[in-house]
């Protein structure tokens, strides 16, 4: 809590009704965000239970420095993830934060399971038990609108939800936050459905006093400018993430129909360029982040005959182009907005439904599951079969998409075709074949996020193969990314918030660290995040990486399976030193 | 000359709230979006438009002013009214009195938030939603 | 001598708005040093690749540009 030596955590027991506050001292040692949410896991995870037992906890956390600072926005989520198994984290913007320290929450902690569809209502003075049956099979969309109505709060108020997908428990349903952010991987959304949990309701209408305004105030108007007036956040802004689709499509790193492929030869047509001269109509931002990155497409869709059309607005991304474009060979702008707006409604990750979709395409082409299995003709580039076993995945149509919606890995492990089932350590790819970085980064990942270390980004940077610099880099920023993510910044602005800059935010709100403490404070919550993957029964060693990614050249060229198991060899080693030194 | 908030650029808002927080940080020091004297929010949900609700800086006779018994509020030179506290006794008529709801209410402190003109949130606004405008001086 | 240097959409606000140049360098100059005299911020610049053999092939920033050479620049990669 801002200006308190502690943090405040709520717990709440769907099971009984009941909530409890504890004020946490012992937990500023982990400063916030996710290493406050690490923590909290460890003491309410139950390694013996299923990811899905009404037992095992979700855990949300906000950071030391959420929404006083410009781009520190996003909020943590914690839990065991139904697709892998073990350490589930993911991280979504929105309004979330805001709502969270004007409610006066550092961490919520949420256990047990309701007795009937329910949402939760949270406010600073109470929180609400609300029965949720008739919202139950509401699209994500739908059950947004009806909270939105009945609710108080409007404008400081953040609402998560989940569609379909998360009630009947796919294994990587997401939540919705605020429209258009998502807690997207590893299956959020499923432990909601566990706990018949449809939504949260968040206001946030608390005001906060600034203490010492005048040092606060020129360190945040040092990082507003710094942020607004320099080129480093423009391009987020500007065209967005998609611009990578043209660089990427370019130098061989564009997964494309099952990374079958490394270039689209649709590629140009995708770019984003190409979404921003047809379908982009506006751009918004996460509460107290002048950048503005979440881009809004426009799609016209024709649902009937005499010109009947129906608009949506979808927003996109980079990762979304990627997984339901390039990887599924689809080919307009249009047909990924609709893609992307069936995924929302349905309410999976985006980029594990088109990951999981091309490993079915190419076992269909190859014979291992039949049309009977797949009710409809899966190919590359058929939209229309798409969007159908789409919502087969969410509702589990068959014992075929009840596989499915259980991620490649799982339905690999059924129907074969493990060589080309695109996961690394059970969790789908992310948009980037660029080298060893990627594909070792996410296998070493404590969360197989190519967000744990930014693997793709190493590729990009390094100008000579070297084994020990990719290790130790991926090492490094691992525990870099945890202390920033205690924070809780959005990484698109981590070159904003270089260490000097922390420590003088940090430190004009009366949190004086050193840098030194930022580092132990890293290192800390690592150690916990791999002591609770040691606890789910996680073996670094025994991930295996699917010959494809050895087949299909990447940016940096052919890469040799033999390496990328040295690699991995390597930073076991490494994690194990680094244990090993704590206990001494 | 003086200046007026002009908050004719929404179309192009991206939904931040910046303008609010540094509304409340630097008039009222406090990290909070109650007590702005702006008011940004949504028409519909987020796939609505983003409206922001704000002293429209009304000339001649302020209807605001007009209902207060006690004299806190004054004409202010160029538009809008100028809130004297120590006047206030809280009896919430500037309000209701004001017909596009820009009178806020800090229930906390049991006084209407009233805008000053002042420019920060403009100045904090990424977007050119917000822009101070010279006017002449009305009174 | 002389090189072609085609840029993306995006570096288009570096060169006043074209999409093509001609330059005009001289003997053992750097790619990145020509492509940085176009406008182009170094740190802006992701990836190059120089067209050979009908083959875009990416270059080291160092490579040294030969009479003739039609380069190609991407802006870099972004994300968290």
């Amino acid at each position: 809590m801002i200006y308190e030596k502690y943090i405040r955590v709520l717990y709440i027991d769907m099971t009984e009704n009941k909530i409890r506050i504890e004020n946490r001292a012992d937990l500023c040692e982990y400063l916030g965000g996710v290493g406050v949410a690490t923590k909290l896991l460890e003491e309410n995870i139950k390694p013996e239970l299923d990811p899905l037992h009404e037992d095992q906890p979700i855990i949300f956390a906000i950071g030391a420095a959420s929404t006083v600072f410009p781009v520190v926005t996003k909020t943590v989520a914690m839990f065991r993830s139904p697709l892998t198994g073990e350490l589930g984290e993911s991280y979504a913007g929105g309004r979330m934060a805001m709502t969270l320290f004007l409610a006066g929450y550092d961490a919520v902690v949420i256990l047990g399971k309701a007795k009937r569809p329910s949402y939760i209502t949270i406010s600073r003075n109470d929180v609400g038990f609300k029965d949720a049956r008739a919202l139950w099979g509401a699209t994500s969309d739908e059950v947004g609108r009806i909270i939105r109505e009945r609710e108080p709060g409007g404008g400081k108020r953040s609402i998560i939800r989940i569609g379909p997908g998360g009630e009947n428990m796919s294994s990587f349903a997401s939540v919705c936050v605020d429209t258009y952010r998502h807690f997207g991987r590893l299956g959020l959304g499923a432990v909601f459905g566990s706990k018949n949990l449809k939504a949260i309701s968040i206001v946030g209408d608390r005001s906060v006093p600034i203490k010492n305004f005048k040092d606060y105030f020129k360190v945040y108007q040092e990082i507003y400018n710094r942020v607004t007036d320099t080129e480093i956040m423009s391009k987020y802004h500007d065209v967005g993430t998609p611009i990578n689709i043209e660089p990427l499509n370019a130098v061989g790193g564009l997964p494309t129909k099952n990374l079958r492929q490394n270039v689209f030869e649709h590629g140009e047509s995708i770019s984003g360029e190409a979404f921003a001269q047809k379908n982009l109509v506006r751009k918004m931002a996460c509460t107290g982040c002048p950048v503005g990155c979440i881009h809004i497409g426009q799609l016209r869709r024709e649902f009937d005959k005499g010109h009947e059309y129906e608009v949506i607005s979808v927003g996109y991304d980079y990762e979304l182009i990627f997984a339901l474009g390039s990887f599924l060979g689809v080919k307009t702008p249009n047909d990924i907005l609709d893609l992307i707006d069936v995924v929302e409604q349905m309410g999976l990750d985006a980029m594990s439904t088109g990951v999981v979709l091309g490993w079915a395409t190419e076992a269909f082409m190859k014979k291992l599951i039949t049309e009977e299995q797949t009710i409809v003709p899966l190919a590359f580039g058929n939209v229309a079969s798409y969007k159908k076993a789409i919502e087969y995945m969410a509702y589990k149509e068959n014992d075929f998409y009840s596989v499915l919606a259980q991620g490649a890995d799982k339905a690999s492990d059924v129907y074969g075709g493990k060589e080309f089932a695109m996961t690394l350590a059970k969790n789908e790819m992310a948009g980037y074949h660029t080298g060893y970085a990627a594909v070792v980064g996410a296998a070493v990942g404590a969360r197989h996020s190519h967000l744990c270390n930014g693997g793709y980004s190493l590729d990009q940077s390094m100008k000579e193969f070297n084994k020990e610099k990719i290790v130790d880099t991926l090492f490094a920023e691992e525990k870099e990314r945890c202390m920033l993510n205690s924070l809780v910044i959005c990484l698109f602005a981590r070159k904003v918030y270089d260490r000097k800059t922390i420590l003088a935010a940090l430190n004009s709100i009366g949190n004086n660290l050193t840098d030194e403490e930022l580092t132990a404070i890293g290192e800390r919550i690592y150690r916990a995040k791999l002591r609770i993957k040691k606890a789910l029964g996680f073996d670094q060693m025994s991930v295996k990486l699917p010959k494809r990614f050895f087949e299909t050249p990447s940016m940096s060229g052919q890469l040799d399976e033999k390496i990328a198991y040295e690699l991995i060899g390597m930073y076991n080693k490494k994690i194990e030193e680094f244990m090993a030194a704590e206990n001494r | 000359m003086p200046k007026v908030l002009r908050a004719d650029g929404m179309n192009k808002c991206i939904g931040c709230f910046t303008c609010m927080l540094a509304c409340s940080g630097v008039n009222r020091q406090n990290y909070s979006l109650s007590k702005s004297a702006i008011r940004v929010k949504t028409s519909g949900g987020l796939q609505g438009k983003f409206i922001s609700i704000v002293c429209l800086a009304c000339r001649d006779e302020r209807a605001c002013a007009e209902a207060c018994p006690s004299g806190a509020l004054e004409k202010r030179p160029g538009g809008g009214v100028i809130f004297k506290a120590q006047r206030c006794i809280g009896c919430r008529k500037c309000e209701t009195a004001c017909i596009v709801s820009a009178v806020h209410y800090d229930e906390e402190e049991n006084k209407p938030i009233i805008c000053k003109h002042c420019g920060v949130c403009a100045k904090f606004c990424p977007h050119e939603c917000l822009r101070m405008e010279e006017v002449d001086n009305d009174l | 001598m002389k090189v072609y240097i085609e840029v993306t959409t995006w570096f288009k606000r570096f060169t006043g708005g074209n999409a093509s140049l001609e330059l005009e360098i001289s003997e053992g100059t750097p790619v990145v040093e020509a492509v940085s005299s176009a406008g182009i911020p170094k740190e802006e610049i992701g990836f190059i690749t120089v067209i050979k053999d009908n083959e875009n092939k990416i270059v080291d920033d160092q490579y040294i540009l030969t009479d003739g050479d039609r380069l190609k620049v991407y802006p870099a990669i972004i994300g968290g």
